[in-house]
C-alpha cells in the first residue's frame, strides 16, 4: 500500500492506471490528471481530488466518503453502482458522466455543470444541486429524498424514462 | 493503445479513436461530424485514419464520413456493403478482424437498426445504439424490442463484468452495472 500512495505522490498526469481494489485514506491528490484511470472496487476515503482532471475514469461499484473533488473538470467518467457519501463536487465540470444506481448520500453538487450525465435509478438523499447546468441530465427512475434544485435548471433534465435517448 | 472521445452536436452522439500510443495508423469509430476538434484529436496525436467502424447507419453516427474520406485512404467496415455514397466491407457476426494492429470481433445485435453491430476490442465494448448506459436502443416495434433485448441478453450480457462500454450516446458504463439496470429495468421481458 506504501508503495501506492508514493507512486500516487510521485507524478502529476496518470494514464492507464489501475487502482481497482484498493482501500485509499486521506490523501492528497489535488491539481492531478488522471486518463482513463481505474478506481474500480476501491474504497476512497477523506482523498483531496481538488482541481483534478479526469477522463474516463472509472469508480464503479465503490465506496467513496468524505473525499473533495471542488473546481475539478471531471468527463466521460463512471461513478455507477457506488455508495457515495458526504462528498463534494461543487463547482465542478461534470459533463457526460455515469452515476446510475448510485447512492448520493449528503454530498453538495452546487455550481457544478452536469451537462449529460446520467442518475438513472439513483438513490439520492440529502444532497444540494443548487445553480447547476442540469441540461440533458437524466434523473429517470431516481428516488430522491430531501434534495435541492434551486436556481438550476430542471426544466431541461428528464425525469421520464428513456427521454435522453430520444436522439438516437 | 489510446482511446479518444469525440463529441458531436448532431445527435448528441460520440465518436471513438482507437490507436497506438505513439500515433499511427488508428481506427475511427462513427464518425459523426468532422469538426476542428476531431480533427486536432487526429492529428495531435500522430494518428492516421485508416480504418473506419460504424455501429449502424443512422446519418448522425456517419456524417463525417464524405469529410474524412477526402483526407484519408480509409476502409469502411459496417454490417452493409455500402452507407451513403461509399463501398463498406461487410462484416458478420462472430468476425475476427486485425487492423491498425487491433483485434476487433464483431457482434450482430439487431433491434435498434438492422445493421446493429458491437465491437469488441479486448474488454472495450464499442455498443453504438444497442444500449446506453442504463437504457437499451430505441426501437419503432414491440417485435423490434424484443429481437433488441434478445440479442442483448444472448451476446452482450454474457461477456466479461469488468468489460467497459462505450455507447453511441452518453457516458460510458461497465457492463456488470448493465447487467444490473437491465434485469431491473428491460423493458416488458
Amino acid at each position: 500500500m506504501n508503495n501506492v500512495i508514493e507512486y500516487l505522490n510521485s507524478k502529476d498526469n496518470f494514464i492507464h492506471d489501475n487502482f481497482s481494489g484498493l482501500d485509499l485514506k486521506q490523501i492528497n491528490l489535488s491539481g492531478k490528471f488522471f486518463t482513463f484511470c481505474q478506481f474500480n472496487n476501491t474504497f476512497l476515503d477523506n482523498i483531496d481530488f481538488q482541481n483534478c482532471r479526469m477522463n474516463m475514469c472509472f469508480f464503479n461499484n465503490s465506496e467513496i466518503k468524505e473525499s473533495i473533488f471542488d473546481d475539478s473538470i471531471i468527463t466521460d467518467s463512471v461513478f455507477s453502482d457506488s455508495k457515495i457519501t458526504k462528498c463534494s463536487f461543487a463547482n465542478c465540470e461534470l459533463h457526460n458522466n455515469n452515476f446510475n444506481i448510485s447512492e448520493i448520500l449528503f454530498c453538495n453538487f452546487n455550481d457544478s455543470d452536469l451537462y449529460l450525465s446520467r442518475f438513472i435509478g439513483a438513490f439520492i438523499d440529502n444532497s444540494i444541486f443548487n445553480d447547476c447546468n442540469l441540461k440533458r441530465v437524466d434523473f429517470s427512475d431516481y428516488i430522491n429524498n430531501h434534495v435541492s434544485f434551486k436556481l438550476s435548471n430542471i426544466e431541461e433534465s428528464y425525469f421520464t424514462r428513456g427521454k435522453s435517448h430520444e436522439n438516437s | 493503445m489510446k482511446i479518444l472521445k469525440h463529441y458531436s452536436m448532431f445527435g448528441i452522439a460520440n465518436s471513438y479513436i482507437i490507436g497506438p500510443d505513439k500515433g499511427g495508423d488508428a481506427i475511427l469509430i462513427d464518425p459523426a461530424i468532422m469538426d476542428i476538434n476531431m480533427l486536432n484529436l487526429i492529428e495531435d496525436n500522430n494518428f492516421y485514419i485508416k480504418n473506419i467502424l460504424l455501429t449502424h447507419s443512422h446519418n448522425h453516427h456517419f456524417d463525417a464520413l464524405r469529410t474524412i474520406k477526402k483526407i484519408y485512404e480509409a476502409q469502411i467496415f459496417s454490417f452493409y456493403s455500402h452507407v451513403g455514397e461509399f463501398d463498406s466491407y461487410s462484416l458478420v457476426d462472430g468476425e475476427k478482424i486485425l487492423m491498425s494492429g487491433i483485434n476487433v470481433e464483431v457482434l450482430h445485435i439487431p433491434g435498434h437498426s438492422a445493421d446493429s453491430l458491437v465491437y469488441k476490442i479486448g474488454n472495450l465494448l464499442f455498443v453504438g445504439d444497442v444500449i446506453s448506459s442504463g437504457l437499451i436502443g430505441r426501437t419503432d416495434s414491440k417485435f423490434e424490442e424484443e429481437i433488441l433485448t434478445d440479442g442483448i441478453e444472448e451476446k452482450l450480457l454474457t461477456l466479461n463484468d469488468d468489460s467497459i462500454v462505450f455507447p453511441g450516446h452518453g457516458p460510458p458504463s461497465i457492463l456488470k452495472t448493465e447487467k444490473k439496470m437491465f434485469n431491473l429495468y428491460a423493458p416488458l421481458k
